[in-house]
């Protein structure tokens, strides 16, 4: 098995997906990509990532949702979530933080549109 | 084509929209521009955008949801000259498939498929992951099933109809 870490890339754009995943493979790390929460539900529990980059607005299960499933699970709380949001603007902190009156246990979050040098920050810093 | 032989990720649909062609074969006047900017100014979405040139021929492809089109048929209309340039096919709706992973034989292959569905190509373009075909709009779910019974998708594949819509306010 690789030691390489695995990062999760979940949204429903595929072309933002096939980008970011492209910028981490070229960073040394292995990509999953789900396109959207019950696909990312079942890749996280298939292969276990340490990180899900995680777009709050998509199909079926949105970034909510799968960010307060896999936070209040004893099983997968550990895994960084880092969320993808167009409204960066009205976040106030980074972990337990409101967005859209919606409270999110998510460890981070990237504004949209994605700036990949950006990205790779937030990912080398919550990766240690 | 046996099923599985190929593997994609995913298969979506668009809603039902208008197909708009502008060609021209100056440089001295880009109707094109004139077109997106007032698509732009009065916030109409374009699902759908392929800019193709030859020399100085060029032939931009374009679409807008159905319900969006009397808008932009009002708005189009007030401009005489860019109006008499345009050509609109009504009806029409789009299917992408991703990811292409950049390999010209599934581009090839995808084609074939949606071609022997039946379904007819008034536009294609390919973007960093996806391949968008543009086709009758009543044709899609057709041409869909088609791909699904030879490409083989993920087990918990999202629906292939929209289900999210975003509007520009």
């Amino acid at each position: 098995m690789s030691d390489k870490q695995l990062i999760l890339v979940v949204d429903d754009d595929p072309d933002l997906v096939e980008s970011v995943s492209m910028k981490l493979e070229s960073e040394d790390y292995r990509v999953a990509k789900a396109y959207d929460g019950m696909e990312a539900m079942d890749r996280i529990k298939q292969e276990r990532p340490a990180l899900i980059i995680l777009d709050v607005m998509m199909p079926r299960k949105n970034g909510y949702a799968l960010c307060d499933e896999l936070k209040s699970s004893d099983e997968y709380k550990d895994i960084v979530v880092v969320l993808l949001t167009a409204v960066a603007d009205a976040v106030t902190s980074t972990s337990y933080t409101h967005m859209d009156g919606k409270t999110t246990l998510a460890d981070d979050f990237i504004p949209k549109p994605i700036d990949l040098d950006k990205l790779m920050v937030v990912v080398k810093e919550n990766l240690g | 084509m046996m099923r599985g032989t190929l593997r994609a990720d995913g298969i979506k649909l668009s809603l039902e929209m208008t197909l708009i062609s502008i060609r021209t074969s100056s440089s001295a006047w880009d109707p094109n521009a004139r077109f997106l900017k007032l698509m732009g100014e009065n916030r109409i979405n374009l699902p759908f955008l392929c800019d193709a040139a030859r020399g100085t021929s060029k032939l931009g492809t374009y679409c807008i949801l159905s319900e969006d089109t009397p808008k932009a048929k009002r708005v189009i209309a007030a401009d005489e000259t860019l109006a008499t340039r345009l050509e609109y096919l009504p009806y029409v709706g789009s299917i992408t498939v991703f990811p292409h992973n950049f390999n010209l034989a599934f581009i090839g292959v995808i084609l074939q498929l949606v071609g022997q569905s039946g379904a007819p190509l008034y536009g294609l373009a390919t973007s960093i992951s996806a391949l968008t075909m543009i086709t009758d709009f009543s044709r899609l779910e057709q041409a869909a099933a088609h791909l699904a019974r030879h490409v083989s998708l993920p087990v918990n594949h999202s629906p292939f109809n929209p289900d999210i819509r975003i509007k520009s306010m």
